[in-house]
């Protein structure tokens, strides 16, 4: 734990929003066309008081593509520190993350499906999420009950079954993929993660769900600190723990079903980053869930901006940079744990 | 009268687990419950807490059911201790200890005095407070045993549950924590009930003893009521032997 008392943590938090915010600055002026930060401060300032002092061109670069995109990667981050750092309470275990348990693979099986099957298309944008949900929430229960012995959940048998039920549901995507030949490009683009589609809509519907999911969340954050003292001793401090491990799973699905209809399947984000924080604050939910999620959407954007400009005129799947950061810190995590560190 | 327990009935679908039980826990006392392996010692324990409901009988808590309690008032009154608590992620011993005040606080109030005190006291009586600042998994089963108590304590319990608190522990250990018990129920006039599978140390340290057998009562009463050759060849199967010293029953095995 680097930050011990109270005021620190919450300075810390400041300067990690501020950092943040700092972040979306530099990122939207980074790209082909490069656009100092004055401008873009400049833009951003305008559009949030409804004025026009910067030419055209410039405006529309900045708030119709590089903000969406920006603000996507961002809030999609967020979504998925939470649902990691909500997880690995829930599970008791620091492995547990959406991409490592199936939950994003479900949720882009439901949304595959929804892009796909023409009669599901009535429902649009929405619909996506909702069958987005669907996938998320059967493939989280089928892991959780298929990992569970007794009433404990060990990490092996947890990485078991979200590896089986992961390359299941990625079989199956495959195969609508070759029955679709006309949409494999979107669809491939969904398996490694990409926030192409950003747009407006996506954000309008997935910001207040960020929102709502923060804060029920936060609401719930000592009851998962209560929860890692094991069921029995929970049910003994108060707490009915089926009944608010069952609430939080639902809800943590719904999150990363938002997340995976906005851009797709991005692994490792909710693996890292809540261990990352809990090295900074420590394991303590009130202070962890507001940093793990803050700290998330500047990692994802991080990433993101590392993905769109490392190679001239090449954007890499953000996908593949989360997965090439992650899997070696994935590796070390699984060696500790296997001394016993974690 | 804390627990009252009226022909209670337990099982997980179709087989039975505790049947026709029926037995009291006194306020003040320390009552032991024992009994071989796979009784139903600890699901009795786990129907007490309410983390299993009851199928049949009646559980009143001073003298309301059992049903009737809110979840939060019942762990303001009722803390339990298990055999072993593995915790993930580094918690420090203070921060697990203060989550024994969960059930007095509200969802966002701050931290009270009543909540600083009731830590203090949980530091002071179990001699916690020099490794307070310490992460929970860095200690020894002794040392965590103790912390687990320390947060039962800040619970501010009437009753204080122990489900096999010892049976990890070497033998200065296994003192230690029924000593602190002892002094728990003497000096704050805490009521302890606990499972433990030393018979010697149950009868030392219990004001009376409930022997178990295939999820019923074979005997209720004091030490040397229940500890008796009779009723431990019925329970256990093995023949004992009884000594006597400073008027407690110590038995030894005899093959």
């Amino acid at each position: 734990m680097v930050l011990k008392t109270k005021t620190q943590k919450i300075l810390g938090l400041m300067a990690l929003i501020v950092g943040v915010f700092i972040l979306i600055v530099f990122a939207v002026g980074f790209g082909a066309i490069k656009i100092p930060w004055r401008e873009v401060v400049q833009i951003m300032a305008d559009g949030v008081f409804g004025r026009e002092s910067i030419d055209g061109h410039t405006r529309f670069i900045v708030l119709n593509l590089r903000i969406p995109r920006i603000l996507m990667a961002v809030m999609v981050g967020m979504l998925l520190s939470l649902v990691g750092t909500s997880y690995q309470a829930v599970f008791k275990n620091p492995m547990a993350d959406p991409y490592l348990l199936g939950t994003s693979s479900g949720a882009a099986l439901g949304a595959t499906l929804a892009l796909l099957l023409p009669q599901l298309q009535v429902f649009g944008y929405f619909g996506v999420t909702a069958f987005a949900f669907l996938g998320a929430i059967s493939t989280t229960l089928a892991v959780y009950f298929l990992a569970k012995t007794g009433n404990k959940i060990s990490t092996i048998s947890l990485l078991l079954s979200g590896i089986i039920m992961s390359s299941f549901l990625s079989a199956i995507i495959s195969l609508l993929m070759i029955f679709h030949h006309e949409e494999i490009a979107m669809i491939y683009n969904w398996t490694l993660g990409s926030f192409n589609g950003a747009s407006w809509q996506g954000l309008k519907l997935a910001t207040p769900i960020l929102g709502i999911g923060i804060l029920v969340m936060s609401f719930w954050a000592k009851d998962l600190n209560v929860l890692l003292l094991g069921d029995a001793q929970a049910y003994s401090l108060g707490v009915h723990a089926q009944n608010v491990k069952r609430k939080i799973l639902i809800l943590s699905s719904i999150l990363a079903a938002v997340a995976v209809s906005m851009s797709g399947i991005i692994g490792f984000v909710g693996l890292i980053v809540p261990h990352f924080f809990r090295m900074i604050v420590g394991p303590d939910h009130r202070y962890l869930l507001i940093y793990a999620t803050v700290g998330g959407g500047g990692f994802l954007l991080l990433c993101d901006t590392i993905a769109r400009s490392i190679l001239p005129n090449t954007e890499i799947p953000v996908g593949v940079v989360t997965a090439i950061l992650g899997a070696p810190f994935f590796m070390i995590l699984l060696y500790r744990t296997k001394q016993g560190r974690e | 009268m804390k627990y009252e327990v009226n022909q209670l009935a337990f099982s997980y679908g179709q087989k039975p687990i505790i049947s026709n039980l029926s037995f009291s826990l006194h306020e003040g006392e320390w009552l032991t419950i024992l009994g071989p392996n796979g009784c139903g010692k600890s699901t009795l324990i786990a129907v007490l807490l309410r983390i299993l409901e009851r199928n049949q009988g009646e559980i009143r808590f001073e003298g309301k059911s059992l049903q009737g309690w809110d979840r939060k008032a019942l762990a303001r009154r009722v803390a339990v201790v298990y055999q072993k608590n593995e915790i993930p992620f580094g918690f420090t011993v203070r921060e697990i200890i203060e989550m024994g005040r969960y059930p007095y606080q509200g969802r966002w109030n701050r931290w009270s005095e009543a909540d600083e005190k009731a830590v203090q006291t949980a530091l002071d009586l179990t001699h916690t407070e020099e490794f307070s600042k310490k992460s929970f998994r860095e200690l020894s089963g002794g040392e965590q045993q103790r912390v687990l108590i320390a947060r039962a304590i800040a619970q501010e319990p009437e009753v204080l549950i122990l489900d096999e608190p010892i049976a990890h522990l070497d033998l200065r250990y296994q003192y230690e924590v029924l000593r602190l018990c002892q002094k728990l129920q003497k000096e704050q006039g805490m009521t302890i009930l606990s499972v433990l599978h030393e018979i010697n140390l149950a009868a030392e340290f219990s004001d009376r003893l409930l022997l178990m057998n295939r999820g019923t009562a074979l005997a209720k009463g004091r030490p040397s009521e229940v500890v008796v050759p009779r009723l431990i060849k019925e329970a256990y199967g093995i023949n004992i032997e009884i000594v006597q010293k400073n008027g407690k029953p110590y038995l030894f095995p005899i093959f």
